[in-house]
């Protein structure tokens, strides 16, 4: 809480593009030390829930906390691996099935560390911050979602 | 004292509103003290379980809250 760095924000309304990615990707183009990049995609699948299909999640999030522990999540990273970038996206509003709900990017000068990087960040989102997922069915009805 | 408090997700469900202002005679008292009056209020709520966050912190039923706090009633985090 105390590091006067200025925050990012992660949420962005709605799914996450293809288009937004490759525009990520092609923001890098000019960061010659990097390396090795690696991507995380989260999308919504179409579970079935006692005999129900998902047809989209809405998110929503103590958008505030939220927001401080991705800060600090990014922090633990800096902090535990050798990183050149990293950068967390997180969807609110509604997704449908098959659209991206988040999208975690590393990148470091050598591929080793980006593998647990990624996979570091990725299950510390899924913990600790605050969001929440209605999964809305097909006949209009929802459940809350669990992760597992 | 005057505490602000916040539902999300499920608990917001069975509250039926995502926040409120309370405003109680006693000066301080625990997350737990303070768990068991809403309980109370929204019985329901029991049979959830959930986290509570303390001005933006997750806290323990021994936390103190006083005066002017936000707490958050936060069911389990489903992101990603």
């Amino acid at each position: 809480m105390s590091t006067p760095k200025p925050k990012k924000t992660s949420f962005i309304q709605g799914p996450i593009s293809a288009e937004f990615i490759g525009n990520s990707i092609a923001k890098h183009q000019s960061k010659t030390t990097i390396g090795a990049h690696n991507i995380f995609l989260g999308q919504v699948r179409a579970d079935m829930i006692d005999g129900k299909t998902v047809a989209a999640i809405e998110y929503t999030a103590y958008e505030e906390m939220a927001e401080q522990t991705f800060h600090e999540i990014r922090e633990a990273a800096f902090a535990k691996y050798e990183l050149s970038c990293l950068h967390i996206y997180h969807s609110l509003g509604t997704v449908k099935t098959g659209e991206i709900c988040l999208f975690v990017f590393v990148s470091a000068p050598r591929r080793q560390v980006v593998y647990e990087a990624l996979e570091f960040l990725v299950e510390e989102i899924k913990e600790k911050t605050a969001v929440f997922g209605k999964e809305l069915f097909e006949d209009a009805s929802y459940t809350w979602k669990k992760n597992t | 004292m005057i505490l602000n408090v916040k539902y999300f997700g499920v608990l917001a469900d069975i509250t039926k509103k995502k926040e409120e202002q309370l405003v109680l005679d006693e000066s301080n008292l625990t997350v737990n003290s303070l768990k068991s009056k809403i309980e109370s209020v929204y019985q329901e709520l029991q049979k959830n379980s959930y986290s509570i966050a303390v001005n933006q912190t997750m806290a323990g039923m021994d936390v103190t809250v006083k005066d002017q706090d936000v707490i958050a009633f936060l069911p389990p985090f489903a992101g990603g």
